[in-house]
């Protein structure tokens, strides 16, 4: 397959026409699959998108995410349009968050017997609550040979709502495997450290926590966050606090797997991710210098290359660096080289380059670059 | 108190995440894949392979891995296919086996039902998490062998439940009753059947005694029968009694009763029902047509053969030699026909109860010396020798000397007629358990294998050109067994086919008392 047929294109006009008008051109210039990534800023909507997509005469795939990028920019409005030079294979599987979905046997009816592919795009609905039994389930059918990465589609406002594009039109609460016939190399740091902890998971279901320690959990949480913070919780400004205070879960290691709360309940922790009952947590912190450097670290690690690259970078990175996100990406510039990137800031990241298990991050980067 | 080193911590922490993650589940692959794809991610490891014993006797099997995609590996991957030489035997200790440049395999042994194996890449796990990890790997051992059993009872009762199903199909749509009493005759179960028999619910039945279904003509013999399945006689004890039925109109039913529990003492009875009653019907009828037809055919027989008789006598002179011969034939065919008939009416008696006996005590030897005295002028005309061997000479036997004599005719002239020129028919009589046993064994060609379920039915001759050939109606042994089954014995044979054949019957001793 040639790489260099993979054709790349934004445009920051957010209505949908200009979306149909990448895609075209993609077409027109011989794309045989579509990737189609938009900013939530554009805002989106089944009514405006099922029409085309259904009518669409190529597998497309790709979601609404809270911001874009392009060019080393992070955009809040437009479209990018990737046209593949190869029929791309897709699955959509539904029932995200449904409790009593069977995704071992919903997996296994998708990917059967086929030989696994070189790589694998996953993207979910971020706000999902079961995303995590399904990369158990994908990675159970296809083993640590493929090269995973993708992350969590939906908005910062945190409501569910159709997030994936697809031939069947635009899907809430879906997971897409998009199968890619390229092999990638994989970049995947974070730079959070702990500063309180450890506290045991004492009852949570799937994403929400409801206690650490035995007691409540956003008290528990409150407590540090408010006094690290200086800041009181009010009614409607959690995650703009909680944006600089994850979840950590500790490996032997050291390594730590960051789950970022994004909203609460009264005394629940809503997290992006399953956080699993009797799990030992952290709090985390992040300092800018940290993050920009464990992204330029997770930049050096994909091969040198002229190809593209995808970065799945998690949105609270960029409200919690705020203007200095541009360093990351200026960071990773030098580290990885001057090369296409493109990519999606996310609710949730995915990777796995055959060393572990599928894996769901939160506040992570994710960098997937081609292999010349 | 100093505190806890930040490393031992965080092991403490693992240990604490890993052991409530064993056994969450009763089956073995849903515990298993409750408990690895957490625990892999928690220890870095990028596989797991559960090597288990399925009982005691056997090596390990790979029973589970997971990602389930890496489970090829142990066939197609040469350097893992080395590798599970080292599973083949249950370890102590956990193991490192370094394969491939990079790829680390943990073997951690699971108790003495088997291993684990982690695949991790890159650097192994280092050796004090790798001791942190073993008492989870030990209670992960226990769960396994929770699971097992868990899965070897629901097994057993699957297959249990497969059979109750069957079981009770079968009993629902059989069309014999069937039933069960405890030990004092109290119905315990009923099938189906019985609502279609007698009309009576189950429910009203269940909990009485049996006997109170019956009529009360009938109950005797069935509490006899009944005492003898409970005194746990060897073989089914079979009855013909009447069924009170809800219209009122008993219905005969054949019982047949063993005991629930052959070999022990109590445990109730179990039986089964059939209707006969159309049957008992349909056999009246057949047996006084049969005797209204006999009777019918006999009374212008007498006249015609008296007739013959006469005229074969030369009560009208001397006949011619042609007509002499007409009439030989005519005389011995009449006498044939007699002997038919007198079978015929002598069955129907039989059937219906209705020929006599007249039981005594007697020594067995001079019915038998009878027997081949008054039997050897015919066994002459066919050069056939009767010898009275081996005979128990004080045996006494409880009889009617009229009907021995007439099994004993019966068995004697059959062997005689199917013994070669020049051959012997010997009788052999001893005692046995609480019986004498009398043998009639003959040199002729034996039973065919196919004929021996018939030997005791009524006109039944092996070969149809038999009864021409050697005379005889058919049913002979016909009315021989139900003549010996109505003196209280058995009668059975013995036959190896170009070999002869021995029949035998056995009739009750004199009781010592």
């Amino acid at each position: 397959m040639n790489m260099a047929r993979f054709s790349l294109a934004f445009s920051p006009d957010p209505s949908p026409a200009a979306a149909i008008a990448l895609a075209d051109a993609a077409l027109a210039r011989g794309a045989e699959s579509l990737i189609l990534l938009a900013c939530d800023g554009n805002g989106c909507s089944p009514e405006q998108f099922d029409s085309w997509l259904r009518g669409l005469a190529v597998p497309i795939c790709g979601g609404v995410f809270p911001q874009l990028i392009h060019d080393w920019k992070n955009h809040e409005r437009g479209y990018i349009v990737a046209g593949l030079p190869a029929t791309a294979t897709i699955y959509n599987v539904p029932g995200l968050s449904d409790p009593g979905a069977d995704f071992t046997g919903m997996v296994e009816d998708a990917l059967g017997d086929a030989k696994p592919p070189q790589s694998l795009l996953v993207l979910v609905d971020g706000l999902s609550s079961r995303i995590g039994a399904l990369l158990d389930a994908v990675y159970d059918n296809l083993g640590s040979d493929p090269v995973y990465f993708g992350g969590g589609a939906g908005s910062l406002s945190f409501q569910s709502r159709p997030c994936l594009f697809s031939n069947r039109g635009m899907l809430v609460d879906h997971a897409q495997l998009t199968v890619l016939p390229w092999p990638f190399g994989l970049g995947v740091e974070h730079g959070w450290e702990k500063f309180a902890g450890p506290f045991v998971v004492t009852n949570s279901t799937r994403n929400v926590i409801h206690s650490l320690d035995f007691r409540p959990a956003f008290e528990v949480y409150r407590g540090y966050v408010e006094a690290d913070s200086g800041r009181s919780f009010t009614a409607d400004n959690f995650f703009d606090i909680a944006k600089a205070y994850p979840f950590g879960l500790e490996k032997p290691d050291g390594s730590i797997l960051v789950r970022d709360p994004i909203s609460r309940g009264d005394n629940d922790l809503n997290c992006v991710g399953e956080v699993p009952s009797n799990s030992v947590v952290h709090l985390l912190k992040g300092q800018t210098a940290n993050l920009i450097r464990a992204a330029a670290a997770g930049a050096a690690a994909v091969p040198q290359g002229a190809g593209p690259a995808i970065l799945a970078d998690c949105i609270s990175r960029v409200l919690f660096l705020e203007h200095d996100f541009l360093q990351e990406l200026d960071a990773v510039r030098q580290s990885m080289g001057d090369r296409p990137l493109f990519g999606m800031l996310t609710l949730g990241e995915i990777a796995n380059g055959g060393d572990y298990c599928l894996e769901f991050y939160n506040k992570t980067f994710v960098l997937a670059a081609t292999l010349d | 108190m100093e505190p806890i080193h930040e490393h031992a911590s965080r092991l403490v922490n693992l240990q604490y995440e890993l052991a409530l993650l064993v056994g969450q589940q009763l089956r073995l692959i849903p515990m298993l894949r409750r408990f690895f794809p957490p625990a892999l991610k928690s220890l870095g490891c990028r596989a797991a392979h559960v090597w288990l014993c399925s009982d005691t006797a056997s090596p390990p099997e790979l029973r589970y891995t997971y990602p389930a995609r890496d489970s090829s590996v142990w066939r197609d991957d040469p350097r893992f296919a080395g590798a599970a030489t080292e599973l083949r035997e249950i370890a102590a200790r956990p193991r490192i086996l370094q394969i491939g440049a990079s790829t680390q395999l943990h073997l951690m042994p699971l108790g003495n039902i088997g291993q684990c194996v982690l695949v991790r890449e890159g650097k192994p796990l280092e050796p004090m998490l790798v001791e942190a990890i073993r008492p989870i790997f030990d209670r992960l051992a226990t769960a396994c062998r929770a699971s097992l059993d868990h899965e070897q009872v629901e097994h057993l009762r699957a297959v249990a439940a497969e059979g109750e199903q069957r079981l009770r199909t079968v009993l629902e749509t059989v069309g014999e009753v069937i039933f069960q009493t405890d030990d004092g005759g109290t119905l315990t179960f009923l099938n189906p059947a019985w609502s279609r028999i007698s009309g009576m619910a189950i429910e009203q039945c269940l909990g009485r005694p049996l006997t109170d279904l019956l009529s009360p003509e009938d109950t005797a013999q069935f509490l006899e029968a009944f005492h003898a399945a409970l005194d746990n006689y060897r073989g089914s004890l079979r009855l013909d009694a009447r069924l009170r039925t809800v219209d009122a109109a008993p219905r005969w039913v054949a019982i047949r009763l063993r005991p629930s529990h052959p070999g022990s003492a109590g445990g109730g009875v179990t039986g089964t029902m059939i209707d006969v009653t159309d049957l008992r019907q349909a056999e009246r009828m057949k047996r006084e047509f049969t005797a209204t037809v006999s009777h019918e055919l006999r009374t212008p027989l007498t006249s015609i053969a008296g007739a013959i008789s006469l005229l074969n006598g030369g009560a009208v002179g001397p006949l011619p030699e042609a007509a002499r011969k007409l009439v030989a034939i005519a005389d011995k065919n009449a006498q044939r026909l007699r002997v038919l008939i007198d079978d015929l009416l002598d069955m129907e008696r039989l059937l219906a109860g209705k020929l006599p006996f007249a039981f005594q005590e007697l020594e067995l030897r001079p019915l038998l010396e009878q027997a081949l005295s008054e039997h050897q002028p015919f066994a002459d005309t066919h050069g056939v020798r009767l010898t009275l061997a081996d005979h128990a000479d004080q045996a006494r036997v409880h009889t009617d000397p009229g009907r021995f004599q007439q099994v004993l005719s019966n068995l004697l002239s059959n062997a005689v007629k199917f013994s070669p020129q020049g051959g012997e028919v010997v009788v052999t009589a001893r005692p046995a358990d609480q019986t004498v046993r009398v043998e009639i064994r003959d040199r002729g060609p034996g039973i065919d294998p196919e004929f021996r379920p018939q030997v005791f039915q009524k006109f039944a001759q092996a070969d149809a050109s038999d009864t021409r050939r050697l005379g005889g109606t058919g049913l002979g042994l016909a009315i021989t067994r139900e003549l010996v089954e109505q003196m209280h014995g058995r009668i059975g044979f013995e036959s190896t086919p170009g070999d002869g054949a021995t029949f035998w019957f056995e009739l009750p001793a004199p009781s010592s008392e």
